[in-house]
């Protein structure tokens, strides 16, 4: 292979240069921005050019190989880089460290054109990472509470001596904005608002008022300007009107509300509150704090919104509005889009507009008729194990065996003796948060010596035992296995604060002595926090999760298993971000051995009502989210190959994950699937 | 090289390219491999050995779609017809030969399905530049493994920021960059060009360290 460089310009250390036009060529190869004229060039070089061939060949397999490295790029030796809980990536210039005894240096042909498209034009030796991109964006940083997140400077385009100049004026402004940031970020302080904003200094264009979230196979009408630039991913404009000819999509509105549309599909983003279905059909999700979510068609003006609803706009103008949980109210509009009547559905309760008498009939709410959600699966799935979304009709919760990764039905601890059993129930509709689709109703404790708990698959050949999870600590089989990691997510709520004991615990066996960990409140004497039996977690040192609001929150815990049973718990209380975990800030750690094999529900004391819903059990954080994007976990790209006519069969293939060793598998499904999935891609 | 000569599948069926022919085809490879004496194997130690070959290979192959087609989607897409027919055609494989140069006769035949099968907008590489890449692609696919593992070793030594901007960027290969520099709300040129920088260097980089272990 030697001979096919240009041996005469090998650098002392080795390198070998090469003509900076190729590299500038296979530079905008990679980044697919190659003209006409560029490509002829680089079909004549590969055709003439033996020594280019080999270039490009190598460069290729760099560009490929980035692909598959990326995704494990945090296992790659990072001796100059931070670590990861206080690893604020920093993002001022040259501060690489790097010099010309690691890669670049003055001699870098490589990098002294990098310095002809970009602001270095110090002589010396030039670091590589100097250029006029500052990265991170400060999203990307994964915070502490304790830590004050750092600030992009606005003057990163400058040279580097009057960066230098600059940089000790900033210093007493960074200080006061990192104040006032960590002020706002604190456990506990993080509105609505608040988030919003952060999704703004974390790159959103300004003026975006939407987010499309999640993709399934979706196809754009190509007569719409925008239908290039449209995908999983990008930010909606207030007035952007989209047309949706096949697929699903999930768009998330800036005040919380998400709607999942099935194309066909004609819509228009209004505002933060407010969408424009002009035909085709969505399911909608609406929290609480996005009450104000409007939706307007041409017939129907729907407002002060539940919790869940479907809304199908017909071409002829005839609109049904099914409401699956909550109150929603509608007004029924003229030709003149004029309120004539309005309407008022609450749960499980529909009605059929027509366009030109403006009549109303009203039937049960038909749920099987909106797609609500884009699970890919019924059963575990990339990394999630275990999943609860108490899909059972309202009534008694124990004996209800739904879901998947479970050893067996819920189980009644405790139940008050006035109140029944029965006080451990299933009640009418979903805890919903932000960017949480969720199924099913939700778990309620109506009564105060409440305690329900189920047991997750720890035996032999169960799910966690498969996913190499389980270990056996005194003659008990337990998840967590050392060096492990397991992430657990769930929503709560309580309809009072201060008021006595409730918690989602984590249990090995049954029993008081034996809650490896609760989160709630009032624990032992505690306030609203996380505690641990087990580990002695008690009033004395019990980190707790900030304000106690009646609101619901959304956690996320994670659970990393050490050797000798040291582990670290870290809990996301109504984290940031669903799809980043870097950019969540820690709002409690605690330490020590939390292997457990159970979940448990527990209402003590007071009068409050605890609410518990959506609980997932995976291996990282996308996956109890349920959000997948990212280098993670992520869904893969799935393509649906068609036979020739009369197979019936249709053979569908899942690559090898390049950033995991492993090949691809293929398995078969009848050719009844209406949409072929492309990119599942969610995030938020 | 027997790579683009093989690779043209004379008078082979159009849609699954594979079928009828392939035996034969596949049945040369393997006595020109360097292990033509191969024992009889269970259908199981077929399979699984078939699969470690796969596994320990799949990345080799997918940067050779991406240098045949230089486009990353494209590569994307084939890469996965590709494992289709590679499982499909296994049993077909004869183990003890090279997989390599079968898996690389199977994936250069699907480049030339999806050039003709798909009339791609934008620029792309003619079918001449194609042929002469299949063959050098090829035969540097033995030092695929010491490029990776020295690019590895490159990417430790990257600032952190350059390392999270390839971990953005690269994160999907179906997506593109631009798409990438909007999502993080940064100038598309900026990011092509320090992209283009990161790459430069990492090249350099590769070339350095192979050669320090007298490989280059």
């Amino acid at each position: 292979m030697n001979d096919a460089y240009h041996r005469d310009d090998a650098d002392a250390a080795g390198g070998l240069r090469w003509d900076r036009r190729w590299l500038t060529l296979l530079g905008d190869c990679c980044n697919g921005t190659l003209d006409g004229r560029q490509t002829d060039q680089l079909n004549r070089l590969l055709c003439t050019d033996a020594r280019f061939r080999t270039l490009y060949t190598d460069y290729m397999q760099l560009h490929a190989s980035l692909y598959s490295e990326s995704a494990g790029m945090e296992e790659i030796a990072m001796p100059e880089s931070t670590s990861g809980r206080t690893g604020a990536v920093r993002s001022g210039l040259g501060e690489s460290g790097l010099g010309k005894s690691s890669i670049g240096g003055a001699n870098d042909p490589a990098a002294a054109h990098a310095g002809s498209t970009s602001a270095p034009t110090m002589p010396g030796p030039i670091p590589i990472g100097q250029d006029s991109l500052d990265w991170p964006p400060e999203k990307v940083t994964r915070r502490t509470a304790s830590q004050r997140p750092r600030r992009l400077s606005p003057y990163r385009f400058l040279s580097h001596s009057s960066y230098f100049i600059l940089a000790g004026i900033l210093v007493g402004v960074a200080l006061v904005s990192s104040w006032l940031t960590f002020r706002l970020t604190r456990p506990g302080a993080m509105a609505p608002a608040v988030a919003a904003k952060e999704r703004d200094a974390a790159g959103d264009p300004i003026g975006s008022v939407a987010r499309i979230t999640a993709t399934y196979n979706c196809l754009w009408d190509s007569s719409a300007a925008s239908a290039a630039e449209v995908g999983y991913g990008t930010p909606l404009a207030a007035g952007q009107r989209l047309q949706l000819r096949e697929g699903l999509v999930e768009v998330t509105f800036r005040d919380g509300a998400t709607v999942l549309l099935e194309g066909p599909a004609s819509f228009v983003v209004d505002a933060t509150d407010r969408f424009d279905l002009q035909t085709g059909r969505l399911a909608a999700v609406v929290p609480e704090h996005a009450r104000g979510f409007r939706v307007h068609t041409r017939v129907l003006d729907v407002f002060d919104v539940g919790t869940e609803f479907g809304l199908l706009a017909q071409q002829s103008g005839t609109t049904e509005l099914h409401v699956f949980n909550g109150l929603v109210k509608a007004d029924v509009l003229d030709s003149e889009g004029h309120a004539r009547r309005r309407l008022a559905l609450g749960s499980n309760e529909a009605a059929r507009i027509h366009p030109v008498s403006a009549a109303v009939e009203e039937f049960p709410a038909d749920g099987d008729k909106f797609i609500r959600n884009m699970l890919p699966s019924a059963g575990p799935h990339d990394g999630l194990l275990a999943y609860e979304s108490f899909d059972y009709p309202a009534g008694p919760l124990a004996a209800q065996n739904g879901g998947f990764g479970w050893a067996g039905p819920w189980f009644n601890i405790a139940a008050d003796e006035d109140s029944g059993p029965d006080s451990n129930r299933v009640g009418s509709g979903s805890l919903t948060t932000t960017g949480m689709v969720p199924l099913g109703n939700r778990a309620l404790q109506v009564a105060q010596h409440n305690r329900i708990r189920r047991a997750l698959a720890c035996s032999v050949g169960g799910v966690f035992d498969a996913a190499g999870l389980v270990e056996n600590q005194d003659g008990v089989r337990l998840v967590g296995r050392d060096g492990n990691t397991i992430y657990l997510s769930f929503a709560q709520r309580v309809t009072a604060t201060g008021d006595g004991f409730y918690g989602l615990e984590l249990h090995r066996g049954d029993g008081n002595a034996n809650r490896v960990l609760s989160i709630g409140g009032g624990a032992e004497g505690t306030g609203y926090g996380a505690s641990s039996n087990v580990n002695a977690y008690g009033p004395g040192n019990f980190p707790a999760l900030g304000e106690e609001t009646t609101e619901v929150n959304f956690f996320v815990v994670k659970i990393s298993f050490g050797v000798d049973n040291r582990d670290t718990v870290e809990i996301f209380r109504n984290p940031v971000s669903l799809r980043d975990e870097q950019a969540c800030t820690v709002d409690a750690v605690l330490k020590g051995n939390f292997a457990f094999d159970r979940i448990s529900l527990g209402n003590f004391d007071g009068q409050k009502l605890h609410e518990v819903d959506e609980i997932r059990v995976g291996t990282h954080f996308l996956a109890v989210t349920g959000r997948w994007g990212g280098n993670r976990g992520r869904l893969l790209r799935q393509i649906t190959y068609r036979r020739p006519v009369g197979h019936g069969l249709e053979t569908t293939c899942w690559p090898a994950s390049r950033g995991i060793r492993g090949a691809g598998y293929c398995s078969r499904v009848t050719k009844v699937t209406r949409i072929r999935r492309t990119v599942g891609n969610m995030s938020m | 090289m027997v790579v683009a000569q093989d690779g043209q599948f004379p008078g082979g069926p159009v849609e699954d390219g594979l079928e009828g022919n392939m035996p034969a085809e596949l049945g040369s490879l393997a006595e020109s491999g360097p292990f033509s004496e191969s024992g009889p194997f269970s259908e199981s130690t077929r399979r699984d050995a078939f699969a470690r070959l796969f596994a320990q290979h799949d990345r080799w192959l997918f940067s050779y779609l991406v240098t045949l087609l230089a486009n990353s989607a494209h590569a994307e897409e084939v890469f996965q017809e590709v494992c289709v027919v590679l499982w499909r055609e296994h049993e077909k494989f004869q183990l003890g030969t090279n997989f390599v140069k079968w898996a690389s006769v199977i994936a250069h035949h699907q480049v030339q399905k999806f050039r003709r099968d798909r009339k791609r907008q934008g620029p792309q590489l003619s079918a001449e530049a194609v042929e002469q890449l299949a063959t050098t692609a090829a035969e540097q696919a033995n030092r695929f493994d010491f490029r990776r593992a020295a690019l590895r070793r490159c990417l430790g030594k990257l600032p952190a920021r350059d390392r999270q901007l390839v971990q953005t960027c690269y994160a999907d290969s179906s997506a593109t960059f631009k798409t990438t520099a909007q999502q993080i709300g940064r100038p598309v040129n900026t990011v092509y060009k320090a992209l283009n920088r990161i790459r430069r260097v990492l090249h350099q980089c590769i070339d350095r360290t192979l050669a320090a272990e007298g490989m280059q």
